[in-house]
């Protein structure tokens, strides 16, 4: 994981996030002050310094940050950086040699990539996503070198032996995945990379396109070859500007450098990539509503069969690979299937990447080994929970994954055992819940997405998603009544099976989750008309408690209305006439005294 | 083959046979809501999941194919659970207007709820409430009733290729429109009321007029145009109420077109004659059926005896039967002893492809025709051919017509450039090399080419000819107008040409004649003689209406609609199928008119079309032995003989070149009577394109003077963007245009204002 270089080269974290906690002012400000200094010589070794963009690291909590690289040194990471910091770190680190503490990132964030195996990520954060030089500079498209002298069998064989499964959420072994549509007959095949990453909370794919547009492309490169492929597209959700904008650059630069189109690399290998907008639609994730999409068709699932590797893209034989598993690649063709297959457990291999957000201290993008366990993830690696509050759930698997307590803790993450538990793998989201989340309330939400996002093609997703939500809004709002919970787990249980593509068949997962390890809050909420997470706003009175209240105040600020009263000394008090029920009081109070 | 078991029961079918279907074959019938078996399987309902042993996931029915071994479950508690949910939930939004919906009893969603045992809702109705549609002048649209099984889309889509309608948002928001809104643009072919399940998309010419369940029905041909489409006619008492597609059946697999869904209210019309009338003296009198006879054997004699009987001709319509034309045939050269037997057919082309294998062929040229107007089954034939089986199809047209979306290859210009252009493709068929030479490769090289054509274009037919004579393998379709337009031919009325009958009128030669069914005023090969039949000693005119020519007769007897009688029509590919009596309006036949005649003439003709049939195969060869329900005559030759060159050139002088517009919806006979048809297109047409028509400062609608030489006339315009710049276009077929195309099929006019 080393990374030197011969002059002094600072690294912006320019991802998405890096850009909009200000990134760029950062990069602007360096520049500046490097040209100020006359520190940009190209004949010096001390005195020629660089402001280098780079992708996300992972840590997006603690944005922007940078590196700074001294030729012989350690590489210093800081923290938060501002554009008013950077004349600062110039002067006393890079002029002086003295780093500056007080900002220079602490255990804390090295913490959390102790448990981290980044491999897939590795580069993300050192290598500029706009230079095809610098990606080549590491060691990039070496592997699509060695894969074109070897067969494409041999290549498929590899990533066998490699063990890799499809990261984009089910799992299947990718290897096999390919010789399905190598074997089926057809003189042209395509190969699709799904970017059409649409979870809340997850940004795994984003982060690599953004942060190492080649490695994707390299991959695809290598899929291409071993499956037979003279066309691939790279189907973008709109909603990824700066995925688009690199992944766009990426492909004219490696064009130009007839790394892409006839004759790969000066062989007969021949492929074209095209990249291809999403339009917004969270189905288009599923690979035959994606492959409507890119037919210009309406993003609705197709039956299957004829599955893809048949009748895919424009009714030609076609293979759909994830993002994520398409990154796998270099390094298993540079390594070997054998290194891959030592990382993870017996039948998930390699490494996952887990976007962590909700209640957890070091919210950002993780890639760990397959096997760790969930407690590894969110305390080790993300830091468990702030403010001192108690791990509740973790949601796992986005939307329509499922929600896990803290006796699953101990269950390590590879795709089996997770389904074992109730949830799933999915793309790597993980949404972490603490004491103060009502799960009916989170089902809720997550229903919310998956109904709304609903192509209404079948009617167990379109009507039945809706229902259940309409049963999930009268629970939240009081209005439950008793026989709704076996409702939901009849009618949630039908969509599952009765669902035409994966969206349906995994939307009431939180809810069938959250029923079975949460089942009293579902209670509480019906029959004694309670919010116990006090989130269900038309559940609570809004009355301070006497006996709890410090007369702290806190509420009182916090009110935006001004519906509380509260003088030095006294128990805060309420007016519910003037009370907009918005829960600020309650987030805000430290004694939990408002019910 | 692969073995599946179904319900217990083993079959044997094909490798990929869709679940569905192995299990119609073990006679297992699983319910079905989205499913259409002429469309792409779809999958959107899951009213169809079954279970397979073995496998946890149940399989949809309608889009799984059957593997070896299979083992297929299609009654399960775990299925009726699933399938009760599905159907549930459809009832939560969909307004419970069964008592007042047109489709109840015979609605899939009110069948699959009886079926499926759904007594009580578990979930809280919600019906939907949103205004109903009705800016489509055919179709009316409820979109509450509807469950989004897409088939009105499908259909739309992947048979008709209009795409006029489509999914519009998203999840629960999910509704079939058009985009942005805009009123349907489409061709009122009525297939997404065929195949709605439910009341979502209602048939207007039928809505709130009756229940189903009062109708009676009889599965016939239609008789308005030459398809000859299997249709059912729905009808109580003497009232027809709907004709609608046989599900699935008959050469059209179901399917129809505006005139046959919507443009069979003619038959029911009240300006329908229901007295014969007899002039004398120049006045008019109502008789009844056998006065009206007696006048005309009367007459008949006594020019017979006076004249002879070369002054007698008989024409007849091709709507006639092939009964009741073989029956005309009989009664001129038998009783009457003339061989003046006309029509406006020839038997110059005779059938040869079929539409099947219109729809099989893997390369389709169609030549200076606007098919899917005139033909519109044909029409979906060559649409399935380009589109389904990706045959390269080569349209020659002056304009641009539906086509346009799946042709590979469209030509278009004025008719004189298109013409040039037919003739460079033809030489270039026979070997020449010029620019159409890599098409004429495809036709060629194919193996199952066809080339469709309009048999009433002389020029065309050379054109045909010439493609045909270079490459054998070539199947023509010629694209004949009528329902009996091939049959009448086969029953004698070809042999002669039409226009012998006109210069008979003209110089005197006769002066008797029985038109049967025939407005000689609309067709322009008689229209400039059609006014020397009003002097004629008889001039018998029967027709369901007082036609123009039928007003200036001395004999007219009202007759019956192919609703009303039996019989059988000879369609485009000389396939002879039988028509179903439907409905009794009270007057006869034409049979039954000849018939009559002949027994005044002392001879005897039968009436009943059984009986004539006999006599058919016995006396035409080409009937000997026929099936009447669906047999194809095998005709020796396609073309007579070698068609002569015609100048096809445009003629005249003008700014414009004026040529035939398709048909609009109808093709101005018997349904101008039908007034849903009249409201959307009620009179001829001036088509121009948009630059032409802002060139001369013309809006739609206007009513403008075409002049050219020998015709004049005034007509509504009606601004078309696929008009070619410099090109008219009229409707060939009524009264106020035959008299224009009477002077040929491309003309040179002007446009005066």
């Amino acid at each position: 994981m080393s990374y030197t270089t011969d002059h002094v080269e600072v690294h912006v974290c320019m991802g998405t996030a890096g850009v909009a906690s200000g990134g760029q002012e950062v990069m602007d400000a360096l520049d500046a002050e490097f040209t100020k200094r006359g520190l940009k010589n190209a004949e010096s070794k001390e005195r020629n310094c660089a402001a280098k963009q780079t992708g996300c690291r992972g840590l997006c909590a603690r944005d922007v940050l940078i590196d700074v690289y001294i030729p012989g040194k350690d590489p210093i990471t800081y923290e938060h950086v501002s554009a008013e910091m950077v004349p600062t770190i110039v002067e006393e680190h890079i002029v002086g040699g003295n780093i500056v503490e007080k900002w220079a990132a602490k255990a804390d964030y090295f913490q959390f990539y102790d448990k981290q195996k980044r491999y897939v990520l590795a580069d993300c954060g050192r290598v500029d996503p706009e230079s095809l030089e610098d990606y080549i500079k590491l060691g990039g498209y070496e592997a699509i070198k060695k894969a074109l002298t070897m067969t494409p069998e041999q290549v498929i064989d590899e990533v066998k032996k490699a063990g890799l499964r499809g990261r984009g959420g089910g799992g299947f072994p990718t290897g096999l995945k390919w010789t399905f549509c190598r074997n089926s007959p057809g003189d042209h095949k395509y190969l699709i990379c799904n970017a059409d990453e649409g979870d809340p909370g997850a940004f795994m794919d984003r982060s690599i396109i953004e942060g190492n547009p080649h490695a994707v492309i390299e991959g695809m490169l290598i899929a291409g070859y071993a499956i037979g492929c003279d066309e691939g597209y790279i189907y973008c959700r709109a909603e990824y500007p700066l995925a688009i904008v690199r992944v766009i650059k990426a492909i004219k630069d490696a064009e130009a450098a007839g790394i892409l189109g006839d004759k790969v690399l000066g062989t007969n290998f021949h492929f074209k990539l095209k990249l291809k907008e999403g339009a917004g639609a969270f189905v288009c994730g599923e690979e035959t509503a994606l492959i409507a999409s890119i037919e210009g068709e309406r993003g609705m699932p197709r039956p299957r069969p004829p599955f893809p590797a048949v009748k895919g893209l424009w009714e030609k034989p076609s293979n759909v690979n994830n993002v994520e598993t398409l990154a796998n690649l270099p390094s298993i063709i540079l390594k070997g299937g054998e290194w891959y297959a030592g990382i993870g457990t017996e039948k998930s291999k390699g490494t996952k990447i887990f976007a962590l957000s909700g209640k957890v201290k070091s919210t950002g993008l993780v890639e760990v080994p397959m096997g760790i366990t969930v407690r590894e993830l969110i305390f080790d690696v993300g830091g468990g929970i702030p403010k001192k509050r108690k791990f509740k759930a973790v949601q796992l698997g986005g939307p329509s994954g499922g929600c896990l307590t803290p006796d699953h803790l101990e269950t390590p993450i590879d795709y089996d055992s997770l389904i074992a538990a109730g949830a799933m793998m999915g793309s790597g989201g993980v949404v972490v819940m603490d004491e103060t989340n009502c799960m009916v309330n989170v089902a809720q939400f997550f229903l919310t997405f998956t109904q709304r996002e609903s192509c209404g093609k079948c009617i167990p997703c379109r009507i039945g998603t809706k229902t259940m939500l309409d049963i999930l809004n009268r629970i939240t709002t009081g209005q439950g009544r008793e026989e709704d919970i076996e409702l939901l787990l009849e009618l949630g249980n039908d969509i599952k099976t009765a669902s035409l593509c994966g969206l349906g068949q995994t939307a009431p997962n939180p809810v069938l989750t959250t029923v079975k390890y949460f089942r009293h809050e579902y209670e509480a909420h019906i029959r004694d008309k309670k919010c116990p997470a006090r989130e269900c706003a038309e559940l609570i009175e809004f009355v301070v408690v006497d006996d709890r209240c410090k007369k702290c105040g806190i509420c009182k600020k916090a009110c935006p209305v001004d519906a509380i009263t509260w003088e030095k000394g006294t128990v805060a008090y309420i007016d519910r006439e003037k009370c907009v029920k918005c829960r600020e009081c309650i987030v805000n109070c430290p004694f939990n005294a408002i019910d | 083959m692969v073995t599946v078991k179904i319900d217990g029961k083993e079959v044997q079918v094909a490798p990929n046979t869709l679940i569905l279907d192995a299990a119609k074959e073990a006679g297992v019938t699983i319910p079905t809501l989205c499913h259409d078996s002429r469309l792409n399987p779809f999958g959107a309902c899951r009213v169809c999941l079954v279970e397979q042993v073995n496998n946890p996931k149940l399989q949809a029915a309608c889009t799984t194919p059957v593997t070896d071994k299979m083992e297929i479950i299609t009654r399960s508690e775990k299925l009726s659970r699933v399938r009760k949910t599905a159907i549930e939930l459809l009832l939560i939004n969909h307004p419970l207007d069964c008592p007042v919906c047109d489709k109840g009893g015979e609605c899939t969603l009110q069948d699959l709820t009886y079926e499926v045992g759904v007594t009580k809702v578990r979930f809280d109705a919600k019906p939907n409430d949103t205004p109903v549609d009705h800016t489509n002048p055919f179709i009316e649209r409820d979109i509450d009733r509807c469950v989004l099984c897409g088939r009105c889309v499908r259909i739309c889509d992947e048979v008709v290729n209009i795409q006029a309608i489509s999914f519009l948002n998203r999840g629960t928001d999910t509704i079939i429109g058009t985009s942005f809104e805009q009123p349907w643009n489409c061709e009122y072919c009525g297939q997404c009321i065929s195949v709605c399940p439910v009341g979502s998309l209602n048939n207007r010419i039928y809505l709130f007029k009756n229940r189903p369940w009062n109708l009676e029905r009889v599965k016939s041909v239609c008789g308005l145009c030459s398809c000859g489409c299997t249709v059912d006619i729905d009808y109580e008492g003497n009232e027809v109420f709907r004709m609608k597609e046989s599900p699935a059946e008959g050469i059209n697999h179901g399917y129809m077109c505006a005139k046959g869904r919507f443009g069979f209210e003619f038959i029911n019309s009240i300006k329908r004659q229901s007295e014969a009338v007899v002039k004398a003296g120049g006045e008019s009198k109502k008789v009844s059926f056998n006065e009206a006879v007696e006048v005309a054997v009367e007459k008949l004699r006594k020019v017979k005896d006076t004249a002879g009987a070369d002054a007698i001709a008989v024409v007849v319509s091709p709507r006639l039967t092939n009964e009741e034309a073989f029956l005309a045939g009989k009664l001129a050269k038998d009783v009457l002893g003339t061989s003046n037997l006309f029509s406006t057919e020839s038997e110059e082309v005779y059938p040869e492809a079929t539409l099947e294998e219109v729809e099989n062929s893997d390369c389709v040229t169609v030549l200076n025709i606007d098919v899917t107007e005139s033909n519109p089954i044909l029409g979906l034939a060559v649409r399935h051919a380009a589109r389904m089986g990706s045959a390269p199809l080569a349209v020659f047209y002056p304009g641009y017509t539906a086509l346009k979306r799946v042709a590979k290859k469209f030509v278009t210009g004025n008719p004189d450039e298109v013409r040039a252009s037919m003739e460079s493709y033809a030489a270039a068929v026979a070997g020449a090399s010029n620019e159409y030479s890599e098409w004429a490769a495809k036709l060629t090289k194919a193996e199952r080419p066809v080339v469709v054509f309009d048999p009433y274009n002389k020029a065309d037919v050379k054109i045909a000819q010439d493609i045909k004579k270079a490459c054998a393998k070539v199947k023509v379709v010629p694209a004949k107008s009528k329902n009996n337009s091939v049959g009448i031919v086969d029953m004698g009325f070809g042999a002669k040409c039409a226009t012998e009958f006109a210069k008979g009128l003209e110089s005197g030669k006769f002066k008797a004649v029985v038109v049967l069914g025939e407005n000689l005023s609309a067709r322009s090969v008689w229209t400039k003689s059609a006014s020397k039949a009003a002097g004629l000693e008889l001039l018998l005119v029967t027709d369901p209406f007082m036609s123009e020519t039928a007003a200036m007769s001395n004999v007219y007897i009202p007759v019956a609609t192919f609703a009303e009688k039996s019989g059988s029509f000879t369609n485009l590919e000389g396939r002879v199928q039988s028509i179903e009596k439907a409905v009794d309006k009270g007057v006869n036949t034409d049979a039954c008119v000849v018939s009559a005649i002949a027994k005044g003439l002392g001879a005897q003709l039968p009436a009943d079309a059984n009986a004539v049939r006999g006599m058919i195969e016995k006396e035409v060869p080409l009937y000997s032995g026929i099936n009447w329900d669906g047999g194809v005559v095998s005709y020796p030759y396609v073309f007579a003989g070698e068609v002569a060159a015609t100048d096809g050139k445009a003629k005249g002088k003008g700014r414009f070149f004026l040529y035939p517009a398709s048909l609009r919806l109808h093709s101005g006979s018997f349904t101008r009577w039908s007034p849903d048809l009249a409201k959307v297109y009620g009179e001829p047409m001036l088509e121009i394109g948009v630059e032409d028509a802002k060139e001369l400062g013309i809006k739609s609608k206007d009513r403008v003077k075409v002049k050219g030489e020998g015709f004049e006339g005034e007509f509504l315009v009606e601004i078309e963007k696929k008009v070619s710049k410099g090109c008219i276009a009229l409707p060939e077929d009524f009264v106020a245009t035959a008299g224009i195309f009477c002077n040929g099929k491309s003309l040179r006019a002007d446009i005066v204002k």
